[in-house]
């Protein structure tokens, strides 16, 4: 088919160009011309007709899509050997890391966690020395007043002491007055009742 | 530029062909992620220096995230109990399907030319993702066979008996639409923005490319996701 295709613009080429010739020499020959048109066509048509032929695209396999062929079970194994691969290379590494790394992140945690029961201890211990030391300190300071109040007491026993005994000597001092004014009184109320007598009673009467 | 759908580089293997594009890009995909692999993995240290568990730096946060990023969602989609066992089939899944697409929509490609077709994302040949589909049935059949024996086929009959047709269809819709899901997300970003820069090449194609990484990007979060729920469906307990 290409053959015959090439063969024909050769045959179609010479032809034309011989018909091209015609028209000059019918040119000369001008009564001629009119009679030979006719007969130009034929080979003008040729040419036409193998250019179109030749500029067809070559001869192209019908495209398909749905071409199922050995491609599919190649594919399969390459997909295969390259899971092993990344299984062994990649996935399987990587994974190891990812867990290592958990691991120890979390082992890390759990260490933190452990350490807040110690931290806990610490405290209670520290808030047990604190209330030691508070109790110790309040000892002190009851301790403290105590003296304190006692000195207090004292002085306030031998203030009150020294204010009893001025008191009862007073007391004393205004008894004895007292008294001594009683036996002044008694002896001038015998005097007074003697010269009450002596003047109520007639004279010479005694009692 | 032309837009060619289809168009495959046929290499030969015994009697059978093969998509040559999809191979290559599929080899420069698994390079990349061997070469973050190798480089992200060495000198792994959970401490440093002294007792100090100490953060990661570089290429190996990079790698230690996507680790968990894949571990998390191990676990949310299987449970506690089996999902580490999952988490490579699940990564590999994952960073696959990811670094396929975006590699398809950021590496330039068209720069070396093929005989037929052109280099593109490996997610856009039928041939990957119908794979991928496949592994991830394969894998929870074995999950549930694994783990629960022959009991697992109690799961066909549960909650009633007359949901068996339904159950078993299921077991085929799932393949069907993981893998065409993810093959017409991808190939039709490919497509799209394949006219549109045949048509403006400039400042245009720009948002449809920056929503194709984000699709797809998604697309291999669905898939990863997915393929962990139907494990996850497999070896859990009665409800």
């Amino acid at each position: 088919m290409q053959a015959l295709a090439q063969a024909r613009p050769a045959a179609a080429f010479t032809a034309a160009r011989q018909a091209a010739r015609r028209p000059v020499v019918c040119a000369v020959q001008a009564p001629k011309a009119a009679q030979k048109l006719p007969a130009m066509v034929k080979p003008a048509a040729l040419t036409a007709l193998a250019n179109v032929i030749a500029s067809l695209p070559a001869h192209a396999e019908t495209g398909k899509i749905f071409d199922f062929n050995l491609t599919m079970p190649v594919m399969a194994g390459e997909f295969l050997l390259l899971m092993v691969f990344l299984d062994k290379f990649w996935f399987g590494p990587v994974g190891a890391t990812l867990d290592a790394r958990d691991a120890e992140l979390r082992a890390k945690l759990a260490l933190v966690k452990d350490n807040g029961s110690a931290v806990a201890q610490l405290q209670a211990e520290a808030e047990r020395l604190i209330s030691e030391a508070r109790a110790a300190a309040q000892k002190q300071v009851a301790e403290a007043k105590a003296a304190v109040a006692a000195e207090c007491a004292k002085e306030l026993a031998e203030a009150k002491a020294k204010v009893d005994a001025e008191l009862a000597k007073a007391l004393a001092t205004f008894q004895a007055e007292k008294d001594a004014a009683m036996k002044g009184l008694g002896s001038q109320v015998e005097s007074l009742s003697a010269d009450i007598l002596g003047r109520v009673l007639p004279e010479g009467v005694r009692v | 530029a032309e837009v060619s759908v289809g168009q495959h580089w046929y290499w030969q293997l015994g009697g059978y062909s093969l998509h040559g594009q999809v191979l290559i890009t599929s080899w420069i995909v698994v390079a990349v992620i061997g070469v973050i692999c190798l480089l992200g993995t060495q000198n792994l240290q959970p401490v440093s220096g002294g007792s100090a568990a100490t953060a990661p730096k570089g290429l190996q946060n990079l790698t230690e995230y996507i680790t968990e990023f894949i571990r998390d969602l191990a676990k949310t989609q299987i449970g506690e109990e089996d999902y580490l066992k999952w988490v490579p089939f699940l990564g590999t899944i994952f960073l696959f399907i990811f670094v396929s697409n975006w590699s398809g929509a950021l590496i330039p490609w068209r720069i070396l030319e093929l005989p037929n077709g052109e280099l593109a994302a490996p997610t856009n040949d039928i041939n990957t993702t119908v794979a991928l589909a496949l592994l991830t049935s394969i894998a929870y059949f074995y999950a549930g066979i694994s783990k629960k024996g022959l009991g697992y086929f109690k799961r066909y009959i549960s909650p009633a008996a007359f949901l068996l047709p339904i159950n078993i269809l299921e077991d085929l819709t799932k393949p069907l639409s993981l893998s065409f899901r993810l093959f017409g997300n991808i190939l039709a970003d490919e497509l799209v923005v394949g006219v549109l820069v045949s048509l403006v090449p400039l400042v245009v194609p720009i948002p449809i490319m920056l929503l194709g990484l984000f699709t797809s990007a998604i697309q291999a979060l669905v898939f990863a996701t997915l393929a962990g729920a139907y494990i996850g469906e497999s070896v859990e307990d009665h409800h």
